[in-house]
């Protein structure tokens, strides 16, 4: 895979209204960074706004999916820490014991 | 197999022990592509539920209260959205508690222990509210307690005038997520 393509050369904080940006360095392989100029030119706007667009999705779809792996081991963790009968009481089946006759 | 990434759904309480027990490896894998599109939700009811379920735990072991605390924690804080029981879900479950007075099921026993009568229709009506939730935010159950839920089902289905623009009960088995 080529590493070709630098976007900018400088890192800086820029300050727009309501979002704050900063510039820096990243290298694309130079086909992404084809297909992201041809999709900006296609919607009329900047490279960086369809990077962002990009990462944005990128980083939302990694945090649910750190999300669903949190979910999962704290269920697992949960209730598989508890017995049979605690369990029941988990799910809202209270049991008392049953009282035997003496003879 | 139901798509993991259609929903939302509503998780009964069985619904989430079943995830965290006895899904094994398939149920996980759906529930981890079910939370990458949706956050897990539940009724408020069962919330009450699952805390009511902790504190009897607590009442039983009191030695094991620091473990208990930290997975009670631990559940409040990866509980998704909590679906609050409303008017429009109170009068269906008003209506359903009026259809079925009494569980369809005997109070569950074992050789030691019996859940007494007031207990099993505490936790049938706790059912009842549950399934109104789903029923009135138009969201499939997910469950694992087809015993009480298919009954629901079937009342809202065979006396509709009485659920006037609601339903029908929509419910997806636990097992059958993954089939």
């Amino acid at each position: 895979m080529q590493f070709d393509s630098v976007i900018d050369a400088k890192l800086h904080h820029m300050k727009q209204p309501g979002k704050l940006t900063r510039r820096t360095t990243v290298t694309l392989p130079a086909a992404y960074l084809d297909q992201i100029e041809a999709l900006a030119c296609e919607k009329n706007t900047t490279v960086s706004a369809t990077l962002s667009e990009f990462v944005s999705e990128g980083l939302r779809q990694h945090a649910s999916q750190k999300n669903g792996h949190d979910v999962v081991a704290a269920y697992q963790r949960i209730f598989g820490s508890f017995s049979e009968e605690e369990m029941l009481l988990l799910d809202g089946v209270v049991m008392e014991p049953i009282q035997r006759r003496k003879r | 197999m139901i798509d993991p990434a259609s929903g939302p759904y509503l998780f009964d309480t069985s619904a989430e022990s079943w995830f965290g027990r006895f899904g094994g490896p398939p149920g996980a894998a759906w529930l981890r592509r079910h939370v990458e599109r949706h956050k897990v939700t539940v009724s408020s009811i069962t919330v009450a539920e699952r805390i009511r379920g902790f504190g009897r735990v607590l009442q039983t072991d009191p030695a094991r209260r620091g473990s208990v605390e930290r997975l009670r924690r631990e559940y409040l804080a990866n509980l998704g959205v909590v679906i609050p029981l409303d008017a429009p879900a109170a009068i269906a479950a008003g209506e359903i508690m009026a259809l079925l007075p009494d569980p369809p099921t005997p109070p569950r026993r074992s050789h030691r222990a019996v859940e007494s009568r007031q207990e099993r229709l505490s936790r049938w009506r706790f059912d009842i509210l549950i399934a109104a939730t789903a029923l009135v935010s138009r969201i499939p159950l997910v469950h694992n307690n087809a015993a009480d839920f298919e009954p629901i089902r079937g009342i809202v289905e065979r006396i509709p005038s009485r659920f006037p623009t609601l339903g029908p009960l929509d419910l997806i088995r636990c097992s059958t997520l993954i089939i």
